[in-house]
Formats: structure tokens, C-alpha cells, sequence
């Protein structure tokens, strides 16, 4: 028997000597309406790219006036209760109702990002994303205060917005009582907001930001997970996702703040990654370099030295200490990463700590 | 009406299908209700679409390349932490079976010995030899090159050779 006819019995008898779960067949019917409301959110996302078309070719202000009113999602309930901050998950249901009249009550206690999906006409979760495992829990109010302006009914009025390609962005919000609610968001495309049936024009970047603002300035004060079990990052890196995940959190140095199970990655002349440990040393090492020569660059093309290391690409890589996936790399001897709030920060080390960098790599691609 | 018929033919298809889509999801994650979420979490994906996939085509078909393409993006962003969390499911998750408990341990390791392998490895193993597609109709379904479904199948398939969960006479 040849080891893959064996692979495809095994396979079949895996597979039917296990029966769903009881109930299985009423529950995958009722995902219908699950599809129905995924579909309405999307309808909401496409009435709001019609009304942006009009805005395209009808001045602005003439639009927002005749169209939009000027609201906020606070509404007067407020909502009390003892439930512990941040003890949710995504999966929590949703409240009754949940924001249908595009108000949020008072009360929150914790926001969550959940998700980051593709906008309208892009592929379907083209790049994986890292989400944020902790949940904020400091500022809730604030950051959902940003969620106010210009509104629109979401599915009654047409709008066109430009697909640039960017994802929307889902938020868990947690009250007092344990109740959870949901708001949508986009930072591209329309950039609006999303509240039960109403559309808060443009509001999205900003609610974004503050969020990931928040929630750093949340960190920075905070104590991460004594408990995270974190694996050394695989430096391989799959040729139809090179990226790799995405965090949504911003990964800046000092490295020595930030990661556990640091590494050097790098990619030889033939296309095959490779990676080693960072001692404690050498992180120390690098982290005292970026901070002697670190710059910020807005044209990215621009920041390369005049000679390439032998490496085609390299990152350093690593567990961010909340969890999340890092990997700050560069092409020849300059490495690069983003703020989160736009600004995008270059390293190129002194040819001491390059020096340093390529002795670890040689010890690998030495021929044997 | 027309509405209606749609959703009588999606339910009827569901009924039909659910347990062929559940038990490839059950190869993919190795745990009986993470199956259940990804067969949900995927129709309801497809639905919306149902119209227009049924006019032009196999709805089975745009089911399974949802469904595995949102398994490799799960498995993605769980990062390393599905791997053990798996094999805690399938060690707990087995019911005892009738063939004998050679069968059965043979079966359980296989099972251990995929959730060794990447989320990508294990979609390429049960999509060429428990769904039988080739390997063009395999990139199809993951959205990738031919050339990552060879690369990924010879890694698998090596991965499952070097096992420590395989006896060596079904290495």
C-alpha cells in the first residue's frame, strides 16, 4: 500500500466514523438569516457608496445640508452594572436590538476590535489580520464619543465612495450590565461609521485611531499576559502571502520592550528564508542603534543605503508581548516600520551592528 | 416568491450537503463543533450569493473554497496557539469505534499527525486525497498557484513521513 492510498483511506474512515454534533442539521439552516444580516450590513456599505457618488459630482455642501442631519450616538439611557471590564469576547451575543436607532447608550465599559474584513469589491480577507487580544478598557467613552456628525440613513440614500481597497472594521462594545452592542467602521472607502440602521459620515478614521491610541496608551501603563505562551515567529514566509499577518497594534521599538522570542529573518540569494535567535545582547545592541539612527521618512523609496548585505530581505521578527505577531523588515540594510498613525520610521544599522547582524546569518548560510 | 424558492433551494441544499461539508471541515480542524462554526460561519458567507452562483455555476464548489480558504485565514491569525489547542480536541474528542483498537489508534494518530501540519498543508492533504480534486482544481479552491499546492502537498507529505504519531509501517 502506497503511502497515499493509505493517507486517503485513513482520511475517509477519519471522517465517517465522526458525526456532527447533535442539532447540527437545524442550526447550519438557520445561518440564512445570519447571511441575510451579513448582507443588509453590506447593502448599508453600498447605499453609502452612492451617496458619496453624488457627492462626487454635486458640491459637498450642498449634499450634506440637504441630506444629512447632524447627530450623536449618545443616547440618554445609561446603562450600570458590575461586569468586569474586558471580560468578553467577540463571540458574545448581541444585545437585543443592538443600536438599531444608530444610538449607542451610555455606559460602556470596554471596547474590542474584532474583526477587519475586506470592503465591497475586494477579495474576501485578502491578508490576514492580527487582532488586538486584549480589549480596551480605559477612555471607552471617549474613543465612542468620536462616533458622532453627519448622519445617514443606513440603505435609504445613495452615495458612491472610492475602493481603495481598504478593510472594514468591526468593534465589540462591552456595558456595565455585560451586554454587548456592535459598531462597523471603514478607514478608506466612505470612512464612515456604522450604528444599527445609521451611517455616521466620515467618522471612521478618527474612531479607529483613537482606538489603536487608546489602547497603546492603555498598554504602556498596563501589565501584559504573564500567561502567553509564545512560539519563536517562522521566518519562512508563503510566496502568495508575503506579509505574513498583519497586527493591527503597532510594533515600535525598543525591541527589548516589545518582543519575546526575538529573531533575525532573512532571505538568501535564492528565495529561501532563514532565521536565528536574538540574544538578549544583541537586541540590547540594535535597540541602542535605532535609537542613536533612527529617522523618519515619508517617501519610502527612498531610504536605501548605497551597498545590500548579502540578505535579499530581513526582518526582526518576533511575539509582541500581548500576543501579536512582529516583523519589522527591510530590503538591503534598511529597516522599516509604521506608528499606526502614519508615520513611517527607517533604520539603517551602523556597519558595526550590521556587522554584527550578518555574523549571526553567516553561521547559517555558510556552505557546509 | 422567487425569494422564497431561493431560500427553500439553499435549505434544501443544505440538507443535503451539511454533513459532507462538516465531515471536510472536521479533517481541517480536527474538533467536532470548530467544524460546525466553520460549516456556519461558511454558508453564511454564501448564501448572500446564492442567486448568483447557482445561475452560473456549482455552489457546492464556491461552499468549499469558502470554507477552506476562511479555515487557513483563521488558522493564520490564531497564530501558533491552534496546534496544541487541536490536539487536546482530538485526544479528548474521539469516540470509540467498532474495528478494533488498532484501527482506531491508527486513526487517532493520523488525526494527531495532521494537526502537526500547517493549516495550508492540512487543506492541500484533504482536498487532493479525501475531496480527490487534482492539483489544478486544489489551487482553484485555495485561490494559490498550482506550484504552492506542489510544494505544499511534498512538504505535507514529508511532514506525515518524519511523524512521530505514524507507526513506522504506515510511515
Amino acid at each position: 500500500m502506497t503511502d497515499e492510498t493509505w493517507l486517503r483511506q485513513g482520511l475517509a474512515d477519519l471522517a465517517e466514523r465522526d458525526a456532527p454534533p447533535a442539532g447540527f442539521g437545524e442550526r447550519v439552516t438557520g445561518v440564512r438569516t445570519r447571511g441575510a444580516r451579513r448582507r443588509r450590513r453590506r447593502n448599508a456599505w453600498a447605499a453609502a457608496a452612492a451617496v458619496a457618488a453624488v457627492a462626487l459630482v454635486v458640491p459637498a455642501g450642498v449634499v450634506v445640508t440637504d441630506r444629512l442631519d447632524r447627530s450623536s450616538n449618545v443616547a440618554g439611557e445609561t446603562i450600570t452594572g458590575d461586569a468586569v471590564p474586558g471580560d468578553f469576547s467577540c463571540d458574545a451575543p448581541r444585545a437585543v436590538g443592538d443600536a438599531t436607532d444608530g444610538a449607542l447608550p451610555a455606559g460602556a465599559v470596554a471596547l474590542r476590535m474584532c474583526s477587519l474584513a475586506a470592503g465591497p469589491g475586494t477579495e474576501p480577507d485578502a491578508t490576514p489580520v492580527a487582532l488586538p487580544p486584549d480589549a480596551l478598557v480605559s477612555d471607552v467613552e471617549a474613543v465612542l464619543a468620536l462616533v458622532d456628525g453627519e448622519t445617514v440613513p443606513v440603505g435609504t440614500t445613495p452615495r458612491m465612495c472610492l475602493n481603495d481597497g481598504s478593510r472594514l472594521w468591526s468593534m465589540a462594545v462591552q456595558y456595565a450590565d455585560g451586554s454587548v452592542r456592535t459598531i462597523e467602521g471603514d478607514n478608506g472607502f466612505c470612512r464612515d461609521v456604522v450604528v444599527g440602521d445609521t451611517i455616521y459620515v466620515g467618522a471612521g478614521p478618527e474612531v479607529y485611531g483613537a482606538f489603536i491610541a487608546a489602547l497603546a496608551e492603555q498598554r504602556a501603563v498596563g501589565t501584559p499576559p504573564a500567561d502567553l505562551v509564545a512560539s519563536p515567529p517562522a521566518c519562512e514566509r508563503d510566496p502568495d502571502d508575503p506579509f505574513g499577518p498583519t497586527a493591527v497594534m503597532p510594533a515600535t521599538p525598543p525591541l527589548g520592550d516589545l518582543l519575546v522570542e526575538p529573531r533575525l529573518c532573512w532571505q538568501d540569494a535564492d528565495r529561501s528564508w532563514h532565521g536565528t535567535p536574538l540574544s538578549a545582547d544583541d537586541v540590547a545592541v540594535v535597540d541602542a542603534d535605532i535609537a542613536a539612527r533612527l529617522s523618519d521618512h515619508e517617501d519610502v523609496d527612498a531610504p536605501f543605503g548605497d551597498e545590500c548585505p548579502p540578505w535579499r530581505e530581513a526582518a526582526i521578527a518576533g511575539v509582541s508581548r500581548w500576543g501579536e505577531p512582529v516583523w519589522i523588515g527591510g530590503s538591503c540594510a534598511t529597516f522599516q516600520w509604521s506608528d499606526g498613525r502614519g508615520g513611517v520610521y527607517s533604520w539603517t544599522p551602523s556597519p558595526d551592528v550590521l556587522e554584527r547582524l550578518l555574523q549571526l546569518t553567516s553561521t547559517q548560510v555558510a556552505p557546509r | 416568491m422567487r425569494r422564497d424558492r431561493s431560500a427553500e433551494a439553499f435549505d434544501e441544499f443544505v440538507a443535503a450537503r451539511g454533513d459532507a461539508l462538516w465531515r471536510s471541515a472536521f479533517l481541517l480542524t480536527g474538533d467536532r463543533h470548530v467544524a460546525e462554526e466553520l460549516v456556519q460561519d461558511a454558508l453564511a458567507r454564501c448564501w448572500p450569493h446564492w442567486r448568483r452562483v447557482t445561475a452560473g455555476g456549482d455552489f457546492e464548489s464556491y461552499v468549499r473554497r469558502v470554507l477552506f480558504t476562511t479555515h487557513t485565514r483563521r488558522w493564520r491569525r490564531r497564530a501558533g496557539h491552534a496546534v496544541a489547542g487541536d490536539e487536546v480536541a482530538w485526544s479528548k474528542d474521539r469516540p470509540a469505534s467498532a474495528d478494533g483498537p488498532d484501527g482506531v489508534e491508527q486513526r487517532r494518530d493520523l488525526a494527531v499527525a495532521l494537526q502537526d501540519l500547517s493549516a495550508g498543508q492540512r487543506a492541500v492533504v484533504v482536498l487532493r486525497w479525501f475531496e480527490d480534486l487534482s492539483v489544478d482544481e486544489t489551487a482553484r479552491v485555495l485561490g494559490v498557484s498550482s506550484g504552492t499546492v506542489k510544494s505544499q502537498t511534498a512538504r505535507a507529505l514529508a511532514a506525515l513521513r518524519r511523524s512521530t504519531h505514524l507507526s513506522e509501517e504506515v510511515r
